[in-house]
């Protein structure tokens, strides 16, 4: 069944067909979600914190993408600020072929699962090598551009012109940053080891775990090499992405004041009524629970954000030990006993997405693969993450291995 | 090593003297083969010069200096070529021509620029009051090397110093009163220190060393002093700092005539230090006559505009304002505003002060008169009968120009201090006041009691204050009321810099002023029992003062602010930005002050729960509408949930803040850009509030 284009576009580009530019994406149709600044849109970012914000100038990566010659479609509806999908219709737009390629952000792994709703491609890539200017962020250290595309290869293009260096984000990877062009058509692969982690498969349904080891042993008969690794401290990766996530989204939340763009209760007697009311009316439940945790874990308990970013940093420094030992780690995307699109309070969203956390507490790209994991009629999608800039060995890997 | 010179000290008696510096680099110009510096120690600024053609080595090494790199310098001084000296730098004659140079440390790139002399005549310099003012205390060790600041805090040693010498002259020695003491209820909020030793148990931060003071004097050490740190957890203002330093005093066997000629003394001293030359004696005022000619305890004399009370002139009039006041035993007094009708318009007495400003200080108006061809000219004049106003124009002894302005009201406290504070503003409006002139002035014969608003009392300064007489009966407040205090308050232009007054030395005087103040026998025991005690046992009569010193010096010095002459002072919010204090502690110290067990978990209700919430909501101005507040208390629950199991987990990594290192590095260098949609107001068109061509934001108000 295929949706009215109201439905699925909170914002149409009523002149889509006037790329100016020649470039190596010419034809290649573009969505954004709405927290991604394309000049003079209106990018609410499904928060009414930001009605009728519209941003003086397009996103680095919207710019870079127009350069090459991208037609921007429009914009899809979203979760507010972009955590968790339970109204987003970004999938759909690949799926109904409105779009080729779809470019959002990932908090907990929101457009890896939209790409295996859509039956497409999804990659979140490596932290800090695509700018963030003009994406509004909910949980800066966490967040990044991603992107929905039906085609891998398209995935590789769309990297090698959105990322590298600008001087106007100070967050990047700066020094020792590499050159993301596809290497593809190499003539032979090295011998690819795959891991994945006990703790994380051992949450899984039965059939789930099986239809996720028939995906690996099928890639065992081509070739590669499949390895078990114990992680004892799986379960702090929720944990630790939800104090810092709420805590940095308290404190990035705290610009929408209504004052110059979003909404404004006009009836305050005074100024911190009016930030009071404002607020109070412009957030939904969902964001504003999180809002809450993170203001307490700013105002009343600090040294609890402090205490998960000393976590992190273990988990990233064994995360990279595990890496030292195989080239990707495996998992499913998904699985069946929570549904991410009805996901409405926090708890709920991160058991939803508890799969896709890694890949955000340690900035490593990931990638997901429709079609190879498939638990009866679902989906379950195969995510490939990788160690922190190997994002072309990765697209490389799935362009000579899944595609 | 050779012996170091000072760069401040340098003229033109060190002519072709090899000379070796050392201190920071101020400033540098690079000309090519030229390049100059400003080099800074405490004591000043000297220039020196590197020439290429002397050493090319030497040269190339100075070009990598940079602004407060700390160096050692060896030279040469010579005469400046004529044309290029600096009217700015007192050494400005001379310069010294580098022969070496050793960088002992560079520093980093600077938050905000030090430097204060321009390093040729007519360049633009900084000020401090260009930098944002946390930032200057975040870095304040960089905000100290200013020179400006420099001179603050050594005049501010200079001023004590005197005072400590002449009370050194006068027999009085300096003795240190504890900092952990007993909390009493006197004056404000104490900041408290949880004992470890004695669970529950508090020590307070001294607001003053009052009681131990006067313990002194009753252990015999007859003239005391001591420059005291004191601390008071009062509501922030401006100019107020947690902790602040006093002079403090005390003798025994004197009378106010001694403290006051004394501190006379000290002050006139201490102004001296800054350049400043009091007049003396200073003059006394009384409380009362300081309320009913100025409406102020703290008067400013600086200028005129006494009060001038008419209340008898209206006694039979029409004008039903002032009847209905004087009906209801009011009083109606005025001030003349000699000469400055012009300036004040009918249009500024009725629409501005009438209207607003008035009200503005609680009045609930004002009338006002102009005088003009020897009549009075108002809106409200054809109410007077001709009688009433030639007895206006004589009790006022007006003349054509003058303005006057009246305030009438039932409450005599009421019509003073409005008034009092229409004096003011009028003043500083008017440019009546004179700059550079200082009035001293000794306010006398306080109230000993103020009345409270449940129908006691409370004393006006604090309750060891000796009454005028000790024949009072404590239940009687209307006696109370009338009883005057033996203290002394000193104020200079308005501003109140200390006060002491002479000491009750009785036990059972004592006694009664606490019965006096509400407290039972069983409060007065418990609180102050160890003080009677000690005053049963042959007190001297005794009395002293205290002097706030960080504020005279800020005034001394005419300092915006009084952190500009404290080291490390707290901001605004009471808070430090360079240690980052008040900050949070762990867990594990707060259990071990036995501070976590005040409370069983069963305890937490309802209501703090709701508390915990709309504090929650205050912080990060989010409304929670009673509809929500089930959900948010859950999410809240959960963090806390969430907050134990992460702090239960051992971890020493460090933390880090972003998924990558983060590298510091600087913007490439580009001129400022106005941004297009800026300066076509793109930017803000969709602004939700927008008056002509602003948007409406938060008024700041300091």
């Amino acid at each position: 069944m295929n949706h009215n284009t109201e439905d699925l576009f909170c914002y149409t580009n009523p002149t889509p067909d006037t790329s100016s530019r020649e470039g190596r994406l010419n034809n290649l149709r573009v969505a954004v979600r709405p927290n991604i600044s394309v000049c003079k849109w209106p990018a609410q970012a499904g928060s009414k914190a930001l009605e009728n914000y519209h941003p003086a100038e397009d996103a680095t990566v919207v710019e870079r993408l127009k350069e090459q010659g991208a037609q921007f479609t429009g914009m899809s509806k979203m979760s507010e600020l972009g955590f968790g999908i339970a109204s987003d219709t970004t999938h759909l737009i690949v799926s109904e072929n409105q779009s080729d390629l779809v470019l959002g952000t990932d908090v907990v792994g929101e457009i890896r699962h939209l790409s295996i709703m859509a039956g497409a491609w999804g990659y979140k890539p490596s932290f800090g090598i695509c700018s963030n200017l003009g994406i509004i962020n909910l949980v800066p250290s966490m967040e990044c551009v991603a992107v929905i595309a039906k085609k891998p290869a398209q995935i590789s293009d769309v990297l090698s012109t959105i990322s590298g260096k600008d001087d106007r984000d100070f967050s990047m990877v700066w020094e020792n940053l590499p050159d993301f062009t596809p290497q593809s058509g190499k003539a032979d692969f090295p011998v690819y080891k795959i891991g994945f982690l006990s703790e994380q498969i051992n949450g899984l349904s039965k059939s789930e775990r099986s239809a996720f080891k028939i995906a690996l042993s099928e890639l065992a008969g081509k070739g590669i090499q499949v390895e078990e690794i114990s992680f004892p401290d799986y379960a702090l990766f929720k944990k630790i992405h939800q104090v810092i996530g709420a805590t940095e989204a308290s404190s990035s939340a705290g610009k929408y004041d209504g004052v110059r763009y979003g909404h404004r209760n006009e009836n305050a007697a005074n100024w911190n009524e009016m930030y009071l009311s404002s607020r109070q009316e412009a957030f939904g439940p969902l964001i504003k629970s999180y809002l809450f945790q993170g203001a307490w874990f700013q105002f009343k308990n600090y040294e609890a954000f402090e205490h998960a970013c000393r976590l992190r940093n273990r988990l990233i420094k064994k995360t990279g030990d595990v890496f030292g030992k195989i080239d990707f780690l495996a998992s499913p995307v998904r699985c069946g006993e929570m549904d991410a699109s009805r996901a409405e309070s926090i708890p709920a969203t991160y058991d939803a997405f508890a799969l896709t956390l890694i890949a955000n507490v340690t900035g490593s790209p990931s990638l997901c693969v429709p079609g190879i994991v498939k638990n009866g009629e679902m989906d379950l999608g195969l995510q490939l993450t990788a160690p922190h800039l190997s994002d072309v060995k990765l697209l490389d890997f799935a362009l000579g291995y899944l595609a | 090593m050779k012996e170091r010179t000072c760069c401040g000290t340098i003229d033109k008696k060190d002519i072709d003297n090899d000379i070796l510096l050392q201190g920071w680099v101020d400033a540098r110009r690079d000309h090519g083969e030229l390049l100059f510096i400003h080099l800074r120690d405490w004591t000043g600024i000297v220039q020196v010069v590197f020439q290429e053609t002397e050493s090319k080595e030497l040269f190339e090494q100075s070009r990598d200096l940079r602004e407060e790199f700390c160096i050692t310098i060896t030279g040469r001084v010579v005469m400046r070529q004529a044309g290029t000296e600096n009217p700015s730098l007192t050494t400005g004659d001379v310069e010294v021509m580098a022969s070496s140079l050793t960088l002992l440390n560079a520093a980093r790139q600077l938050p905000f620029q030090i430097s204060e002399k321009a390093m040729t005549v007519g360049a633009s310099i900084s000020t401090p009051a260009n930098v944002a003012e946390d930032l200057r205390l975040q870095y304040r060790y960089l905000d100290l090397r200013r020179p400006s600041i420099q001179q603050n805090l050594k005049t501010r040693h200079r001023m004590i110093k005197k005072a400590r010498e002449l009370l050194d002259e006068h027999g009085f020695i300096e003795i240190e009163t504890p900092s952990l003491t007993r909390s009493t209820p006197e004056g404000a909020r104490d900041y408290i220190v949880p004992s470890r030793v004695h669970e529950s148990a508090f020590y307070a931060l001294p607001q003053s060393p009052q009681l131990f003071k006067q313990l002194l004097m009753i252990s015999g050490m007859e003239r005391y002093y001591q420059v005291a740190r004191c601390f008071r957890d009062e509501d922030l203002r401006p100019n107020r700092q947690p902790e602040f330093t006093q002079l403090d005093i005390e003798a025994a066997f004197v009378d106010e005539n001694f403290i006051c000629g004394l501190i006379e003394k000290i002050i006139i001293r201490m102004f001296m230090e800054a350049g400043i030359s009091l007049p003396h004696p200073f003059p006394k005022i009384s409380h009362t006559d300081a309320i009913a000619t100025t409406g102020s305890d703290r008067p400013d004399l600086r200028f005129g505009l006494r009060f001038i009370h008419a209340t008898d002139l209206f006694a039979r009039t029409s004008y039903s304002i002032f009847q209905q006041v004087l009906k209801r035993g009011g009083h109606i007094i005025g001030i003349n505003v000699k000469g400055q009708s012009e300036a004040l318009s009918k249009n500024v007495l009725q629409n501005e002060y009438a209207r607003h400003v008035v009200p503005g200080f609680g009045g609930k108006g004002m009338t006002w008169m102009r005088v003009a061809d020897g009549k009075l000219d108002s809106n409200i004049v054809q109410f007077f009968s001709d009688s009433e106003q030639s007895a206006i124009i004589e009790r006022f002894r007006c003349e054509d120009g003058d303005v006057l302005m009246i305030v009438a009201d039932p409450s005599y406290e009421m019509t003073t201090r409005v008034l009092g504070q229409l004096r003011l503003h009028v003043a500083h409006r008017l440019g009546l006041v004179p700059e550079n002139t200082w009035r001293p002035v000794w306010v006398t014969d306080f109230p000993l009691f103020d009345p409270t608003d449940d129908g006691g009392v409370t004393s006006t300064h604090h309750p060891f204050t000796s009454p005028d007489r000790t024949d009072f009966d404590p239940t009687d407040t209307h006696d109370l009321l009338q009883l005057k205090s033996r203290a002394y308050d000193i104020v200079i232009n308005g501003e109140e810099l200390g006060g002491g007054s002479i000491r009750i030395d009785n036990y059972k005087t004592q006694e009664k002023i606490f019965t006096a103040l509400g407290l039972s026998q069983k409060d007065i025991d418990e609180k102050f029992g160890f003080f009677i005690n000690a005053l049963e046992y042959g007190a001297p009569p005794h009395g002293g003062i205290a002097l706030g010193i960080d504020r005279m010096v800020s005034m001394a010095l005419g300092t915006a602010s009084i952190r500009d002459v404290i080291a490390f002072p707290k901001n605004r919010s009471a808070f430090c930005p360079l240690t980052r204090a008040p900050s949070v502690v762990s867990h594990a110290q707060l259990d071990e002050l036995g501070l976590l067990n005040t409370g069983s978990p069963e305890k937490t209700t309802q209501t703090d729960e709701k508390s915990l919430l709309d504090t929650l909501s205050w912080v990060s101005r989010i409304g929670v509408g009673d509809d929500e507040h089930p959900v948010m208390e859950q999410a809240v629950d959960e963090a806390q949930a969430l907050a134990r199991q992460v702090l239960s987990q051992k971890c020493d990594d460090d933390p880090v803040f972003s998924a990558i290192q983060i590298e510091n590095r600087t913007r490439p260098g580009k001129s400022p850009v106005e941004h297009p949609a800026a300066a076509d107001g793109g930017l803000l068109a969709h602004a939700p509030a927008i008056k002509g061509d602003f948007f409406k934001v938060a008024n700041i108000i300091e």
